[in-house]
């Protein structure tokens, strides 16, 4: 009884410390980002900030310009996922659904693309966007994101389960396609879209490289990209307490937003969180 | 309205360019405002059958009449028939109202339909909405859900839920009514309950009605006639009590009846028939000396007193009382059994020698393909 | 016959396209495109983005990123990533996981805190990190100083240029950092994935296992990891996949110029790096291709990956 005692003890002990190491960098990133820019240069740092500054975080929306960062990435978050959703969903249904030819060697194509490294796809994208004459604009930072062979796949495999008959019902009853997938399909798998509109949101929050890429105005810059150099001040210092008033403020929502919706993410994780 | 199929086939493409018949060359005509059973074990091509009716699955061959009007190719939400399923394929995220007036408010062509006859109705009434309302209450109070109207289907309990699919069937005035298997999902009590309630809906609104079954005793108690299929072929048609005392072969004596027929192996030698390798009784007709197979069902085997026709000798091998009657099995003189129905009062008793005789024309005697060639 | 054909036609939905037009629209131009392109770009010399003229299909491109000494660094390390720090997390979120699956109370709430992790931006993360090696107001060199350890410049890289031994060193500082961040970054999703699999394991086999009166360790090492098994090679095959994939991490902690202050050398580069790069420089006549090339490499890479899966889940992957 007391060494089983004592090994639950030791458990939490060590699960313990394993999750405190983990949030050490989220402690420390937070604790930059109250002090002042005096008491950051002091050696060696201290451990809570003397004065609390949030005056940093205002500094940093103002200054980076961070605050149109954010806003240019909300904004293109929410085309791509009002769009991608959109394209999804037809298609997939499509897939789960209605019988036309060719569909196997189509699906084998959607399903062919998710075994290849998006990275490659940058290349001959940049040359694509660059032809359209679609460099620093907002479609270049939301259509290339509109389509995702997962989130096909994902969305199709949820509304095959949506039983035959009531399917078959609906086409006896001269319901048409669309409706029985307006009325019957997607409130019956709205977990799962909701799941795929989540994986978007993060995608586009997350993402580095292509907007990088593509953008050299400020003006359509994203969070990503803006963090890095946005900080250095006149004399080539960078302001730490800024940065990471910036990063608290990129990881907070997100956090939040798993917080809030982790049923759905989590059950969206298996398959999905393994592309980011 | 009348339903006729005329020659027709489904072939199902099987793998490895095989192809597997599920009905062949079907010839069945349903009388207009009718119950018709579709009866055939599991694979018979009934299923099959119905779903090509309702236009589900294509027709590989021949033609389907609804009247006198060819809808072969015809798609099925053209053809104006309402469908039960077998798990009632309610949409589960609706109320039992919504899931009433879901064909009402969700198909193009029968709102219009709708509309048109809103704007003929005499008395006219106030708003389209109030007419949609009254169309899902008629059809709610046809299978006794008013009640239930705001529930979800997960909610009620399997025959409620069959009654809303039969509802939602029925709220656009089909001209045809097709239930798959509308029964196999419910509990034994249910079933006897809900099969009394198709009747009497069908009765009451007189749309012809197709109702698929594996369950002889579903069928015959309930419909106006059944159709019998066997591996895709019709056997036998007719009304049930019918179909029951002229079984066509020896396939639908099998089929029908509970407890199943009793069957005995025989011969007919010199135009007599034998009972095992007893000489029973002259054959009315004359046929060929063959191996036959004899059927005769429980309740037309009777004690014979007063030495009539169609009377053989067998020794009781076992009584089982269950109520009001019991089972007795006998031996014949070369040890093939039968059964019989007794009131349990009889006096019998294991090893005795009884005298019994088979009721005039409950004698079915099948050639050695199944077919039945002589009924005495 | 014609009849039973016009049947057969009524039944394919030919508003399918209509439903399918966007999704294939996109997916030609964005990602089927793109993949014969790159690959055909790739063998291109001399490929100059502007005109598109080319001096004729050849292995050029290859030729040229296998000469140059950056490309060894990227893929140096790329594999680093791979095949040190990929392990490393694995044992990790294993220990972690097994741990967790040992409690029921709280297991939830200690499940969550290790998923944050994976919604964090992989940049401003990177940046938490640089940050907290920093020699003079960081975290690492604080907590060093704690327990008498002078503080170590960890980010730092003058000098480097003329002094072998002084890369080596700089080079060996960095790529702990990348090491520390990448084991942090990478726990989250192969906590939850072990999870998974433990929670497929049948209990059955615990019990019998106690009931024999088995130790833990015992009861770990014979029944769950060779349970475990099929989750394992999963996680690693697509973690690996995924670490062939580096780039922001690296980009947030070491900078565009992939090194300490001072370095030249792009001595943190990695494959998608090294890509972005040439690719960045597309006015290079030759600069593109050379980008197509190393975009190829990641693929074939991932392609050997992928079959090296097939062949152990197939020899492997009968316990489920």
């Amino acid at each position: 009884m007391k060494t089983q005692f004592a090994r639950k003890f030791a458990v939490y002990l060590l699960l313990t410390i394993a999750v405190s190491l983990m949030l050490v960098p989220f402690y420390w990133m937070i604790n930059t980002s109250l002090k002042s820019s005096v008491e950051l240069l002091r050696t060696p740092p201290t451990m809570i900030p003397a004065e609390l500054r949030f005056q940093n975080f205002l500094d940093a929306l103002i200054k980076a310009p961070f605050l149109r960062y954010l806003s240019n990435t909300v904004f293109v978050a929410i085309a791509v996922v009002a769009v991608s959703t959109a394209v999804t969903v037809l298609a997939a249904f499509a897939f789960a659904r209605l019988r036309f030819r060719g569909k196997t060697l189509l699906f084998f194509a959607v399903l062919g693309t998710m075994m290849v490294p998006q990275e490659m796809l940058i290349i001959t994208n940049f040359m694509t966007v660059s032809k359209l004459g679609w460099m620093n604009s907002w479609q270049a930072l939301i259509v290339p994101y509109c389509i995702n062979p997962f989130n096909i796949y994902l969305l199709r495999q949820t509304f095959k389960q949506v039983p035959d008959e009531l399917y078959l019902v609906s086409r006896v009853d001269g319901v048409s396609h669309f409706r029985y997938l307006q009325k019957v399909v997607l409130p019956l798998s709205k977990s799962s879209i909701v799941t795929t509109m989540i994986l978007s949101t993060i995608w586009i929050w997350d993402s580095y490289a292509w907007p990088n890429l593509i953008t050299t105005d400020d003006g359509k810059r994203l969070v990503s990209n803006g963090l890095q150099n946005a900080f250095t001040s006149d004399t080539g210092r960078i302001q730490y307490e800024l940065q990471m008033a910036a990063a608290t403020m990129v990881i907070v929502p997100l956090v939040l937003f798993f917080l809030l919706l982790r049923k759905y993410i989590l059950s969206g994780m298996d398959k999905g969180g393994l592309k980011g | 309205m009348q339903v006729r199929l005329e020659q027709v086939t489904k072939t199902f493409a099987g793998s490895k360019n095989t192809q597997a018949t599920a009905v062949k060359e079907l010839d069945v005509t349903i009388a207009s405002g009718k119950l018709v059973g579709l009866l055939g074990p599991s694979g018979c091509g009934k299923s099959t059958t119905l779903f090509m009716i309702a236009g589900i699955h294509d027709v590989s061959e021949g033609h389907i009449y609804f009247g006198d009007h060819d809808v072969t190719a015809l798609p099925s939400d053209k053809r104006g028939v309402g469908i039960v399923f077998q798990n009632y394929a309610l949409y589960p995220h609706l109320t039992v109202w919504d899931n009433i007036a879901f064909p009402l408010l969700n198909a193009k062509e029968m709102k219009k339909r709708l509309k048109q006859r809103f704007a003929e109705l005499s008395p006219p009434m106030a708003n389209f909405k109030a007419y949609i309302q009254r169309l899902v209450e008629e059809a709610a109070k046809l299978v006794e859900l008013t009640a239930y109207l705001d529930r979800k289907p997960a909610e009620l309990s399997g025959g409620q839920q069959q009654r809303v699919a039969i509802a939602r069937a029925i709220v656009k005035n089909p001209s045809i009514l097709l239930l798959d298997e509308p029964l196999s999902n419910l509990d034994a009590r249910l079933r006897v309950q809900t099969r009394d309630e198709i009747k009497r809906i069908q009765k009451q609104t007189g749309i012809t009605t197709v109702f698929v079954t594996h369950d002889q005793d579903e069928a015959l108690s309930i419909c106006d006639e059944v159709i019998i299929l066997k591996d895709g072929v019709l056997q036998q048609q007719g009304p049930p009590q019918e179909v029951y005392d002229h079984p066509a072969n020896q396939f639908v004596a099998e089929f029908l009846g509970s407890p199943q027929i009793n069957l005995v192996g025989g011969s007919i030698k010199a135009n007599k028939l034998y009972l095992g390798n007893e000489e029973w009784f002259a054959l009315p007709e004359s046929l060929s000396d063959q191996p036959v197979n004899i059927g005769v069902r429980y309740e037309n085997i009777r004690p014979d007193r007063e030495n009539r026709k169609q009377a053989f000798e067998a020794t009781v091998t076992s009584i089982a009382r269950t109520g009001g009657t019991s089972t007795v099995q006998v031996r014949l003189a070369d040890g093939q059994p039968m059964r019989l129905h007794r009131d349990s009062d009889d006096v019998l008793q294991e090893g005795d020698r009884v005298r019994l005789y088979a009721r005039p024309r409950t004698v079915y005697i099948f050639n050695a393909e199944g077919e039945k060639i002589l009924q005495c | 016959m014609l009849k039973k054909k016009a049947a057969r036609q009524a039944r394919y939905d030919r508003s399918a396209y209509l439903y399918l037009l966007p999704a294939l629209v996109l997916l030609a131009v964005f990602l089927l495109y793109p993949i014969l392109n790159t690959f055909l770009t790739s063998f291109k010399n001399e490929y100059r983005f502007l005109t598109g003229e080319f001096a004729g299909f050849g292995l050029q491109n290859y030729a040229d990123i296998f000469k140059d000494a950056t490309f060894g660094r990227a893929i140096i390390n790329t594999l680093f990533i791979a095949f040190v720090c990929i392990p490393a997390s694995m044992v990790a979120a294993l220990t972690i996981s097994l741990l967790l699956n040992a409690i029921e109370r709280w297991q939830g709430f200690y499940m969550t805190l290790f998923y944050l992790p994976q919604v964090t931006n992989v940049i401003a993360a990177g940046l938490v990190f640089a940050f907290m090696f920093n020699s003079n107001f960081g975290l690492v060199n604080t907590v060093l100083g704690w327990v008498g350890i002078d503080p170590v410049a960890w980010i730092k890289g003058e000098g480097i240029a003329a002094s072998p031994k002084l890369y080596y060193e700089a080079y060996a500082r960095c790529l702990f950092i990348l090491f520390v961040y990448t084991v942090w970054q990478g726990i989250s999703l192969k906590i939850i994935l072990f999870m998974g699999g433990l929670q497929n394991i049948n209990k059955q086999y615990y019990l019998a296992a106690k009931v024999d009166g088995t130790s833990s360790w015992r009861i770990i090492r014979k029944i769950t990891l060779p349970l475990l098994s099929p989750t394992t090679v999963y996680v690693f095959i697509t973690s690996v996949i995924t670490a062939f994939k580096a780039y922001a991490q690296v980009i947030s902690l070491f900078g565009s110029h992939y090194g300490p202050p001072g370095d030249d050398s792009k001595m943190m580069i990695t494959l998608v790096g090294y890509m972005m790069d040439a690719m960045g420089d597309y006015l290079t006549p030759g600069s593109i291709s050379k980008a197509s090339a190393a975009a190829m490499i990641l693929v074939l890479l991932v392609m050997l990956v992928t079959i090296v899966q097939f062949k152990l889940t197939k020899k492997r992957v009968h316990y489920n």
